[in-house]
């Protein structure tokens, strides 16, 4: 086993231990219960999942504790909530921020994992991931404060659509240079009212056995097919002025 | 990021139906390790660069490949994919990058196996680049082809391909008409009804009557995969030539010289898929085969064809290409790029085209010269 799937596993036994404790003053059985099924979702199914639900299971008491629906339908539920938060693994932001942070970085783990990324390259990046934690964890109290609790709905609208409009904005006109991956049939760009069709040069046999078309366009193409199947658009991507779109 | 959007989703969802504001506001932290992922742009104008040392080795040898790598702008991975053409191989296939504020420069080395010989394309390298929240990806091609030469020396033989020699019926394309052709010699497989007695008792030997037969003419491209050193434009002649002659209903078959392949006359779809198959297929095959024009001609006489010589002219297969255009053909002429060789090889068609039409690739216009071709083999 691959150390960064280790530490994905570790991340997991930690969220499910922290649930499983949380649960503790609830009923005993039910938090070993939580405990081993996590850990099973872990092992048999994937670790981001089993994260994934560790955190809801989590955050579930704070949503019961906080609503003002529960106490209208069933007065008696205070009880419940109230034996729930006597316990300390839910009560102290520590355990909160950790079962979060747990969250947030087996997400990066696991797309880490996909791209096969070297451990030196994920170790870089855990400065910018701390940076995010910490700026979300302010932005928390921020909402949380007296001033900002009116408009908590908005503020997350507000926070993604920044970096979104940035990163329209700094769309540009340009040449598209579409790559296609395909075996040795002809491969047939669309385009907006007319057809090409191109035959794989023999010099663009690549070391996977797939030959390399590439064609300099104005406009995006509307479909690409390698024989008769059509291919998916699996990257895209931009340098300097020209845009470069893979199909395979 | 989807998990995160997941986290986000669940907490609105969560707030709205229990009517808790604080819950929803927790939807703050997700989406604000999103935001910050997506402020951060990816490393892009990466520039990439290529070397081999030396540039120039023997098959089965070994060279250094060096890449340097530069980008100017961007935080985060830089993922490189320099792929390899057929006939090199590297332990290494991708190489992982962090580029930091500033500008990155980074050079990587790696030892590559040539394993056969010829002129190999090295293609562009294909980069992937991330942000460090993994959230912004950007896709590209960052350098032009490279080239790296590998002559011949150390590879093992492969072993002869032999065409087949059983006996055919004398019909091998479309029925025979009443439309009489030629009389020619016997030959194994033509039926006794053919043999010409007149002509065989006053010449002295076995002579037959060979009539037009049904369907359009019979065609062998004969591609001189050794003269053309994987050149990448022959290819693009060949499959011209190849779509626009299936498209007139002519009988398709291709001979690569060099390697001793032999793809049987077809027609339609059907013979330029399988034609430019077996080009695409054995282009990066050590060429072998030597003294192949009984071979040609074989095959040209037993599928009543004529030949379209796609070569590139010089002293070393000038006899040879001579002897197979001489049998009705029609030479392609791809010029080199050398302008020493290039004036060569216009000297040689001049010679050549006292034995049969020469066309000069490169010269006319392309659809002018497939029109030629064409008009001369029908």
């Amino acid at each position: 086993m691959k150390s960064l799937e280790l530490v994905e596993l570790g991340l997991a036994v930690v969220s499910a231990l922290l649930v499983g404790l949380a649960y503790w003053s609830v009923s005993p059985l039910l938090s070993a219960g939580l405990f081993m099924a996590l850990l099973g979702v872990a092992l048999a199914r994937s670790v981001g999942t089993a994260v994934f639900l560790a955190t809801i299971a989590y955050t579930a008491p704070f949503a019961m504790l906080f609503s003002s629906l529960i106490p209208a339908l069933s007065p008696e539920s205070y009880t419940l909530i109230g034996s729930i938060f006597r316990n300390p693994y839910l009560t102290s932001p520590l355990y909160g921020l950790t079962v979060v942070s747990t969250a947030l970085a087996t997400e990066f783990l696991e797309k880490a994992r996909r791209f096969n990324l070297p451990d030196e390259a994920v170790l870089h990046t855990i400065p910018l991931l701390a940076v995010g934690i910490a700026v979300s964890s302010v932005m928390v109290v921020l909402v949380y404060s007296e001033n900002l609790r009116t408009s908590p709905l908005l503020l997350p609208i507000i926070l993604l659509s920044l970096p979104l409009v940035l990163r329209t904005s700094g769309e540009k006109g340009g040449k598209t240079r579409v790559v296609v991956k395909c075996d040795s049939s002809p491969v047939r760009i669309e385009l907006e009212g007319e057809k090409t069709e191109l035959w794989p040069n023999p010099l663009t046999k690549l070391d996977d056995g797939k030959f390399r078309v590439e064609v300099l366009i104005e406009k995006r193409p509307r479909a690409v097919y390698c024989g008769e199947k059509r291919l998916r658009k699996m990257a895209e991507g931009k340098n300097g002025e020209e845009r470069f779109i893979l199909y395979a | 990021m989807k998990t995160l959007i997941g986290y986000t989703l669940w907490l609105v969802f969560l707030g709205v139906v229990l009517l808790s504001p604080f819950t929803t506001a927790l939807a703050v932290l997700p989406l604000t390790v999103l935001a910050i992922g997506f402020l951060v742009k990816p490393p892009g104008e990466v520039e990439v660069e290529r070397t081999f040392k030396p540039a120039e080795t023997t098959a089965g040898g070994e060279v250094i490949e060096e890449i340097r790598v530069k980008v100017k702008e961007g935080l985060g991975i830089v993922l490189l994919r320099p792929s390899l053409p057929p006939g090199l191989d590297a332990k290494e296939k991708t190489f992982a990058l962090f580029k930091g504020p500033g500008e990155g420069e980074f050079k990587i080395r790696r030892r590559l196996r040539v394993s056969s010989p010829g002129r190999h394309e090295v293609p562009g390298v294909e980069v992937l680049t991330a942000n460090p929240s993994l959230t912004r990806f950007n896709w590209l091609i960052a350098s032009e082809s490279a080239e790296l030469i590998a002559t011949s020396g150390k590879v093992p033989r492969r072993p002869r391909l032999r065409t087949r020699e059983r006996l055919r019926p004398y019909s091998i394309r479309g029925a025979p008409t009443i439309e009489f052709r030629e009389v020619r010699e016997y030959r194994p497989g033509d039926p006794l009804k053919v043999i010409n007695w007149k002509a065989t008792a006053r010449f002295g030997r076995t002579l037959v009557n060979e009539f037009e037969r049904e369907g359009g003419r019979t065609v062998i491209i004969v591609l001189d995969v050794k003269a053309l050193e994987r050149n990448a434009e022959a290819f693009e002649v060949t499959s011209a030539l190849v779509s626009y002659l299936a498209s007139k209903d002519y009988t398709l078959g291709l001979y690569l010289l060099g390697l001793g392949r032999l793809v049987p006359p077809m027609t339609g779809e059907r013979a330029v898929r399988a034609i430019l198959d077996e080009a695409l297929n054995s282009w990066n095959a050590p060429v072998k085969v030597v003294n192949e024009s009984a071979r040609v001609s074989s095959a040209l006489l037993r599928y009543s064809a004529r030949p379209i010589v796609v070569t590139s002219l010089s002293e070393g297969n000038f006899k040879a290409v001579g002897e197979i255009a001489g049998m009705k053909g029609v030479v392609v002429n791809v010029l080199p790029e050398s302008p020493l060789e290039r004036l060569e090889s216009l000297g040689l068609a001049i010679m050549l085209s006292g034995i049969a039409r020469t066309i000069n690739w490169g010269r006319v216009r392309p659809s002018k010269a497939i029109a030629t071709v064409a008009g001369e083999v029908s």
